[in-house]
């Protein structure tokens, strides 16, 4: 072969080279094949869910979107408390016949009952899931829009609220309300049950790099595939007006659940003011003692509830509950704007000089 | 080296320029700042450039209804037929704003299912993924 015939194709290798580099996906130098992929399904937990996720292929991600899917519409049917599905012995149906005597309970409700049970000295007694009747109460006043429940009605309702009455069977899978007035409501942990299941299923899977986020329920999954080392969550700003949706921190993790409880997600107003969701179960109406509070651990069913709880527990007690836990961060945010965070927390948030790249 | 060499190198070396701005070219189109996307129940119904004072009405066969307003970098949603009024009180989207939202490029109806999204090309490392 002449010289000057090889060093022209030397050179049309080099203009193909340059070609090439030109047409590769944006941000994918460093970490290989991996491409970012998004999607979002509606339905489940009155709800938009959003999985991200990072893997080489679009169908290994559309599989995982579609298991992903499945999961939470599984679980929601099943502590769903107010619809009837048929075959499926859920929330709804319990809540209906379990004052009568013992019902046929899914296992997967079976199973989050015994949880909350083992929970229930963590949680000292602000997340009590018996208190069904005086949240359907609530529930109705709220979508009526119109007038705030009548004190006594709430009291009389208090009084069919103990979750000692709550009569499980495991091995016969049934559930039994001793008193026939009582009611559960799943709403302060089922979506992180549900979510943390999720979760489990993509670590255990092909695209373990993903992040989920379920209306206040974030579940990050292993480290992006884009050269970060973690996930980006925002922490809205409970102050700021609505329109603005203003981000006030940004907490930088993987292989963690993010769950904010706040008095700005479900609310109505009476009279000029503000009655939101999250009901304080001694006073039986919407908690004061803060705008909002972030809880981060692992397990997301766990951070579901303690958010809850700490939004029911003035700053310091929560924060004296807090800092005894292991592996639990908090951010709370007070009725006058003021910021507190436990130890372990701070070196996440962006306002102290975190990164999503370190 | 000889001379029709020379002349075969730039030749090529012009091609691959030529490849290269169209790539580029179309890549900025592509993600250009001006256009919005449409999802409805998750799938993705319309992508459209922004034309500042138009609107795009989102009529689906259940009745839902929504109505964005473009403006010229960004847009809001200017009515909807659903119950809770959220995605109307979300405000607007712009390429000023969209880094400190909290739904970040997004306005979304939740009752209609409908999820309108600003269009970006930024990438920032920092910026919350949700």
């Amino acid at each position: 072969m002449p010289m000057a015939f090889r060093r022209s194709l030397a050179c049309l290798a080099a203009v193909f080279y340059l070609l090439l580099c030109s047409c590769a996906p944006q941000g994918a130098d460093a970490s290989a094949a991996a491409q970012k992929f998004s999607g979002t399904f509606y339905g489940a937990f009155d709800t938009v869910i959003s999985l991200i996720g990072y893997t080489e292929k679009e169908e290994t991600f559309n599989a995982a979107f579609a298991e992903t899917q499945e999961i939470f519409m599984h679980y929601h049917r099943i502590y769903d408390a107010y619809n009837a599905y048929d075959g499926i012995n859920n929330l709804y149906a319990v809540n209906h016949s379990a004052g009568t005597g013992p019902v046929a309970a899914e296992p997967e409700l079976i199973d989050l009952l015994l949880y909350m049970k083992e929970l229930q000295p963590l949680l000292l007694g602000r997340v009590n899931i018996a208190l069904g009747a005086v949240l359907s109460c609530w529930h109705e006043y709220r979508e009526a829009g119109q007038a705030v429940p009548p004190v006594e009605q709430l009291q009389a309702l208090a009084e069919h609220c103990s979750y000692d009455d709550v009569i499980i069977n495991e091995e016969a899978g049934t559930v039994f309300f001793a008193d026939p007035y009582l009611q559960l409501d799943l709403g302060a942990v089922a979506k992180g049950y549900a979510c943390e299941r999720a979760a489990q299923a993509l670590l255990n899977g092909p695209m373990p790099s993903f992040i989920i986020s379920a209306g206040g329920n974030v579940r990050c999954g292993l480290s992006p595939l884009d050269g970060r080392l973690h996930w980006g969550v925002g922490i809205q700003d409970p102050i700021a007006p609505s329109f603005l949706n203003q981000i006030m921190e940004t907490l930088y993790t993987h292989d963690m659940s993010v769950v904010t409880s706040g008095d700005y997600q479900r609310y109505y107003e009476v009279n000029g003011v503000r009655y939101h969701h999250i009901i304080d179960p001694d006073t039986l109406f919407p908690s004061g003692f803060m705008h909002s509070v972030t809880v981060l651990t692992q397990d997301s069913a766990l951070a579901d509830a303690l958010s809850t709880c700490f939004f029911l527990l003035p700053y310091e007690e929560g924060r004296v509950l807090a800092d005894s836990m292991e592996g639990v961060e908090v951010y709370w945010v007070l009725n006058d704007g003021s910021v507190y965070f436990t130890a372990g927390m701070g070196p996440l948030l962006r306002s102290q000089g975190a990164s999503s790249l370190r | 080296m000889k001379r029709r060499d020379l002349v075969l190198i730039a030749a090529l070396a012009l091609l691959g320029l030529a490849v290269l701005t169209i790539a580029l070219l179309q890549n900025r189109s592509k993600t250009s700042a001006g256009r919005m996307q449409v999802f409805v129940d998750g799938s993705l119904y319309t992508e459209v450039p922004l034309e500042a004072g138009k609107t795009l009405a989102i009529r689906q066969e259940n009745g839902a209804e929504n109505v964005i307003h473009m403006t010229k970098d960004g847009f809001y949603m200017e009515s909807a037929n659903c119950r809770n009024q959220d995605c109307v009180h979300q405000g607007p989207v712009t390429q000023d704003n969209w880094k400190t939202r909290v739904l970040g490029t997004h306005v979304i109806c939740l009752p209609n299912r409908v999820d309108v999204v600003l269009v970006t090309d930024e990438y920032d490392p920092e910026l919350p993924d949700v």
